[in-house]
């Protein structure tokens, strides 16, 4: 599968903090990317890196056929959707349409029009006095009607409510089944992206700590219970523990297979949260010592 | 799909007198009494069921199916869906020539990866049930080896007269017999994927 993003060692300093630490991931075109981590970890940082509005500060990132995130050529490819789905205020509904059919070279009013409509959005209201989740849906709209080879969306879900996720989540799976469209998107919800995404990157700290296909991380890690150390499963070539939650619970990477099951544990296989969890929750510095 | 309110375990909607409706609100529902339950395992034996026949009088276009997912039941969802597959085909749902829903309208409504789709129909092909024909659709094409109601039997009997009543009798609840059943299916996958990597090798 050839990528449509390229991320190689990307850094991104504001000032004084550090937003992403040497970032390497490659997202496969025609993928559906989940990108999980706790608040403040980077994710909108790496976003905007990939939609072009911000450039790292060390490292390069790439999009398809190595075109720079902002180039216009870049821009014909890519559409973005920020949190709280920004669309210009102070106007009607049906003007925001009208402009961004303007400032698009490939823009389909109609599709953008007919999806108003159906979701019961007037076209005469003031963008200003739509609820929070019509007002993304707006957003989604017409990052939609530019009909883009990369969708990024930040937490696109989270002010919908339930019905309208799952929707908006069935809408773009049968956007990526008919076009092929690459989708990156940033999320809280993870029992909802088990079900629609291919490919996974948590961030921690800045750091992108797991980034893969889901299925083949899936099969990698285990969940072990019963009264096992880290040095028996390493022992017994399991590989390395991720977490540990319970003095008896542990998460590991599974990393050989040909070795014996362990007497004095129950195995049993890792879902996406678990995984997600076992990899957040894992803390890189000694306890008593405070992060710097 | 029905979807029933039990308010006691003895409640039966009298309007669903066909078979397959009567077998839908069985399995609509958990909190049947366990004549009903025996009732049903008689017309077939009762996989928990997830499917959906679609409305009569749809499109000749239409798959006669609609897949359903039960998001807590821990199965993969590409295995959700063969499963649903064979099971359709079992009772009858599902015959050679039909057409499996097109993977844009599964993804649409259930809101999952075209990949996930794409993964069960071509296991669906490997399996020799279902061949794709490319820009027309999914067919199946062969019905799954069945497990005659008698054989169901005899392996569930077996497992209750044997087993079960050994793990009950040192003291075993239901959700530590679940726990060890799971924990023996990952003991068996580990040790069956050590096998096709030595073959492999």
């Amino acid at each position: 599968m050839t990528s449509a993003i390229q991320i190689e060692a990307v850094s991104r300093r504001f000032r004084r903090r550090t937003a992403l630490r040497s970032v390497t991931a490659t997202i496969p075109m025609g993928s559906v990317t989940a990108l999980v981590g706790s608040n403040g970890a980077g994710k909108t940082t790496l976003l905007n890196l990939m939609a072009g509005l911000l450039t790292p500060s060390s490292g390069t990132i790439s999009i398809f056929d190595n075109l720079i995130p902002g180039s216009m050529e870049a821009l014909g490819k890519v559409a973005y959707v920020a949190q709280d789905g920004p669309v210009s205020t102070s106007r009607s509904v049906g003007d925001a349409v009208h402009i961004a059919r303007a400032f698009n070279i490939s823009f389909d009013f109609d599709a953008a029009v007919l999806r108003l409509q159906r979701l019961g959005i007037d076209l005469k209201q003031r963008v200003s006095k739509l609820s929070g989740g019509h007002r993304a849906q707006l957003a989604i709209t017409l990052a939609l009607a530019r009909t883009p080879d990369l969708l990024v969306l930040d937490e696109p879900l989270s002010s919908l409510d339930p019905i309208a996720r799952r929707d908006l989540l069935g809408e773009l799976m049968g956007h990526c089944a008919e076009s092929g469209m690459t989708i990156i998107f940033s999320s809280h919800v993870i029992a909802e992206l088990e079900r629609i995404a291919s490919h996974l990157v948590l961030i921690k700290d800045g750091e992108a700590v797991v980034a893969g296909e889901i299925d083949e991380l899936l099969g990698q890690h285990r969940i072990f219970m019963g009264s096992v150390t880290e040095a028996e499963l390493v022992s017994n070539g399991e590989g390395s523990v991720i977490s540990q939650t319970h003095p008896v619970t542990l998460a590991a990477r599974v990393i050989r297979f040909d070795v014996p099951p362990l007497a004095n544990a129950l195995l049993a296989p890792a879902t996406l949260e678990d995984l997600a969890y076992a990899y957040l929750e894992h803390t890189s510095f000694v306890a008593g010592e405070l992060p710097k | 799909m029905l979807i029933i309110r039990c308010e006691g375990g003895e409640e039966v909607d009298e309007n669903l007198d066909s078979s397959r409706d009567y077998r839908f609100a069985y399995l609509a529902s958990q909190k049947f009494s366990t004549n009903h339950l025996s009732e049903a395992r008689h017309q077939r034996y009762s996989f928990p069921m997830e499917l959906d026949k679609a409305v009569n009088g749809a499109q000749s276009d239409q798959s006669p199916i609609r897949f359903r997912l039960n998001a807590s039941s821990g199965v993969p969802t590409y295995v959700q869906l063969i499963n649903q597959v064979e099971q359709a085909l079992r009772i009858g749902y599902l015959n050679v020539g039909d057409r499996l829903p097109r993977i844009k309208e599964v993804v649409e409504s259930l809101a999952i990866n075209p990949n996930t789709v794409l993964k069960a129909y071509k296991e669906l092909e490997t399996k020799g049930i279902a061949s794709g024909r490319p820009g027309v659709g999914t067919f199946i094409v062969a019905s799954p080896p069945a497990l005659s109601a008698e054989a169901f039997d005899k392996l569930r009997q077996e497992f209750i007269d044997g087993w079960l009543k050994s793990a009950l009798k040192v003291g075993l609840d239901h959700a530590d017999i679940i726990t060890l059943v799971q924990s023996a299916l990952e003991t068996l996958d580990h040790s069956s994927s050590t096998l096709t990597s030595q073959v492999s090798q």
